[in-house]
């Protein structure tokens, strides 16, 4: 037989592949075999075809596997540096430069909301703006009805057994045109509530003590409000004994206090306590400064019936006071 | 990007650029990652064996989209990657020799779909590869690949460039015959192989 030509060969050669899968039909292995013993050229290539095609192969897998490598290492390299930004954010925190920017920051957003909330108030039409939005009761068109009004039952429960006897009639009268409390301004803020409200003073409340050597903590407190130092009183009253905080006097001083403090609902317990005693040395005031708290509370209903009881009785102190008010406050 | 088979096999079977977007997106699908972790750590992986048997995942994929034109996955993808990486970590501990032996005859579970072909190169067999390569030369590596990955002479020819199917058959005997020459020069070559 003789030498196949170039092209032959590589023919042949490319039988190897079908020889070593077993897919050569009986004539074309008859020729292959002669080849293979015949040709010491093709017998080495026969011979190592198994080890080429594995190099193919792993030259293949090599490229990929390189490939999918450097794509890991992009990732995590993405991964570090995103880590590293983390931590170059961290180490930002830790200067404390950083933390007096922050500071810088929050006092100018304070100062910026107090500006802003100093200036709403100031420029706030309260007359104008309550009779918009609330207008005049007509007790001829519009039946009143407070029941309609109550939010919290509970609240009522407590308003029913301290308001008097004599205004509860009030409270079962129709009402004026019922409007949800939220569209309402609140009384909280209006400064009718503000020019109203003056603490109380009485000259039998001025102590007696003044320039003693040791005044007792009670001593301090009265002399305190007294001078109209109302937050030093406040801290004062916190280190009254409890007997001492239980006493209707101070009570009634300290609920002043809250009102000047502005913080009514508190200001509304105190003097809601106050009510429940029988003896009461500042009865009159105690309802009126409790119908002041409660304007300050938002509870509108209940001053306004507390109101209306002051107003409607000839005698009371402060009939003349709560009158002016209620006009005010169109309630 | 939601990775449909279509997908991948069209982007793989691309080139380069298409394969290296479908790696990144792989490797960077954590739900993918995690999944395998766990089909691993069931069978006795380590932390630090998980990285290779995912690397060998992607190439095993790579791999058969490359050589089946068929090619095509029954389940998700994500339950086909695992199935990979399971019997690539299997095989990992055979050749260990593992001890878990007991561990391999229970978890392994004949399924064509994911059976693998790798040849997980060590140190010693990539630098036999290399050392291949450098004889081959850029062109005689191209056709190779192409050819291991089961591409036929016209289309390694339109891929690559040549001329014609017939260029690319001399070309790759060429390189055939500078590899049989090396084994025949390497003879301890023979005993690393296979």
């Amino acid at each position: 037989m003789s030498k196949p030509c170039y092209v032959d060969f590589m023919e042949l050669f490319d039988k190897i592949e079908a020889y070593h899968n077993g897919a050569l039909t009986q004539k074309e292995q008859k020729i292959f075999n002669k080849e293979l013993y015949s040709n010491p050229a093709f017998a080495h290539l026969v011979k190592h075809h198994k080890k080429m095609r594995w190099s193919a192969d792993g030259i293949l897998e090599l490229e990929l596997l390189d490939n999918v490598q450097q794509i890991v290492a992009d990732i995590n390299s993405n991964n570090d540096s995103h880590t590293q930004s983390s931590e170059e954010h961290l180490h930002k925190k830790r200067n404390p430069k950083y933390y007096w920017l922050i500071a810088l920051t929050l006092v100018i957003i304070t100062s910026a909301y107090w500006l802003f909330h100093s200036h709403y108030k100031s420029n706030e039409i309260p007359d104008a703006t309550i009779e918009t939005i609330e207008p005049k009761p007509n007790n001829d068109q519009h039946p009143k009805n407070h029941s309609q009004e109550l939010i919290n039952p509970q609240k009522v429960i407590d308003e029913k057994e301290e308001i008097p006897t004599s205004i509860k009639a009030v409270e079962e009268e129709p009402d004026s045109e019922i409007k949800p409390d939220h569209v309402k301004p609140s009384l909280s803020t209006n400064p009718i509530m503000a020019q109203a409200f003056t603490p109380y003073r009485h000259p039998s409340l001025k102590s007696t003590t003044r320039g003693q050597n040791e005044l007792s903590m009670r001593d301090q407190f009265e002399m305190a409000y007294w001078d109209a130092n109302y937050d030093q009183a406040a801290v004062l009253y916190q280190k009254l004994s409890d007997s001492e905080k239980n006493n209707a006097s101070i009570s009634f001083l300290y609920g002043n206090v809250l009102l000047f403090q502005k913080k009514y609902n508190e200001a509304v317990i105190i003097f809601r306590e106050l009510a429940k005693n029988k003896n009461r040395r500042f009865d009159q005031a105690e309802q009126w400064y409790l119908a002041l708290a409660l304007i300050g509370d938002d509870q509108r209903t209940h001053s306004k019936i507390l109101l209306n009881s002051i107003a409607n009785s000839p005698d009371h102190t402060y009939r003349a006071n709560a009158l002016d008010l209620m006009k005010k406050l169109n309630l | 990007m939601e990775l449909t088979i279509e997908k991948i096999k069209d982007s793989i079977r691309s080139g380069r650029i298409g394969r290296d977007q479908i790696s990144r997106n792989l490797l960077s699908d954590a739900h993918l990652i995690n999944s395998i972790r766990k089909t691993l750590f069931k069978l006795g992986a380590q932390d630090h064996d998980i990285p290779d048997v995912i690397n060998y995942t992607i190439v095993q994929l790579m791999k058969n989209v490359l050589k089946n034109p068929n090619f095509h996955v029954r389940s998700n993808i994500n339950s086909y990657l695992c199935g990979i990486a399971r019997n690539i970590w299997l095989q990992k501990l055979r050749a260990r020799k593992s001890t878990l032996v007991e561990m391999s005859e229970t978890f392994e579970i004949e399924d064509e779909e994911t059976s693998i072909d790798l040849i997980i190169i060590n140190d010693e067999k990539k630098s036999i590869l290399k050392s291949i390569l450098e004889r081959l030369g850029h062109n005689c590596k191209e056709v190779l690949m192409k050819w291991a990955s089961g591409y036929r002479m016209k289309e390694i020819a339109e891929l690559t460039g040549y001329r014609s199917a017939g260029v690319v058959r001399k070309r790759k005997y060429t390189c055939m015959k500078i590899l049989a020459d090396y084994f025949e020069q390497h003879p301890h070559v023979k005993t690393l192989l296979c």
